[in-house]
């Protein structure tokens, strides 16, 4: 591409929703920011779900138990382990959100010595962690809701 | 009340909802984890059981709790996600007052369907 194309078609810093799905080659802290828009918005879909279900006790019994026989479906089952897992990971990621935010995964200042290394490479260990603990309790929760 | 307070907010309501989110879903689907905490539910689904929960009042409180705490959670995060999007300038103005409205009418319906059962 010579120079006069580049003038005629300059690269867009706004990416649009598309941005919110790939925005490139980077870090993995930046696909947990899209993580947690759709495990958020995954939940606020399920959310307004539950309360129309619950809204369902309002008619009375009938049609209470009309609508619980519904979920009875192992499809179900598995959409209710998504909505955990949707939860958990939005709650894990959320907790490293807030602790980044409100400083305390700072750590304590050192000069800048060869080889340097950036913040979010300090922070690495957090986002292993909570990574790992998800995964943990993940299993548990499978394991509890398939026994 | 000025923009960064609402932020705040939204960190301590996030706070909140996990544990009230946690301890709503440990006890009436994890029957293990709820196992540890000492409490068992039998058949929670159940008619028996959802009126016995909607006509206790610490239960009701609960849910009334959890129910303020998520929508508010659940419409600042929304509205951060919807207002990168290029809405036209009236909708972009109006979106704090559209998503207050949301908050409102689904917290008014909720509370609704939770004092409905209380006393009924």
């Amino acid at each position: 591409m010579n120079v006069a194309e580049v003038k005629k078609k300059p690269l867009k810093n706004y990416l649009g929703i598309w941005g919110w799905v790939w925005a490139g080659r980077y870090n993995v802290e930046r696909y947990l920011y899209t993580l947690q828009r759709v495990t958020g918005l995954g939940i606020i879909l399920y959310g307004i779900l539950h309360l129309t279900a619950n809204g369902m006790r309002i008619s009375g019994e009938g049609l209470w138990e009309d609508t619980m026989s519904l979920f009875e479906n192992p499809v179900f089952a598995v959409g209710e382990y998504l909505v955990i897992a949707a939860f958990l990971i939005h709650a894990l990621n959320g907790l490293r959100l807030i602790l980044q935010q409100l400083g305390y995964t700072l750590g304590a200042p050192k000069p800048p010595i060869y080889p340097y290394s950036h913040a979010l490479q300090r922070r690495r260990p957090i986002v292993l962690a909570m990574g790992a603990l998800g995964a943990i309790l993940l299993l548990l929760i499978l394991i509890d809701f398939v026994v | 009340m000025r923009q960064s307070y609402f932020r705040v907010l939204q960190l301590i309501t996030g706070v909140a909802v996990f544990f009230l989110i946690a301890a709503h879903v440990t006890a009436l689907r994890l029957d293990d984890f709820a196992g540890v905490f000492g409490v068992h539910i039998e058949e929670p689904t159940s008619w028996g059981s959802v009126m016995d929960r909607a006509t206790s009042a610490g239960w009701a409180s609960f849910y009334i709790i959890l129910l303020a705490v998520a929508i508010y959670h659940a419409l600042y995060g929304l509205r951060v996600v919807l207002m990168e999007l290029p809405w036209p300038p009236v909708i972009a103005r109006s979106l704090n007052y559209i998503m207050m409205g949301i908050g409102i009418a689904v917290f008014g319906y909720g509370t609704f369907i939770a004092l409905n059962a209380y006393y009924s």
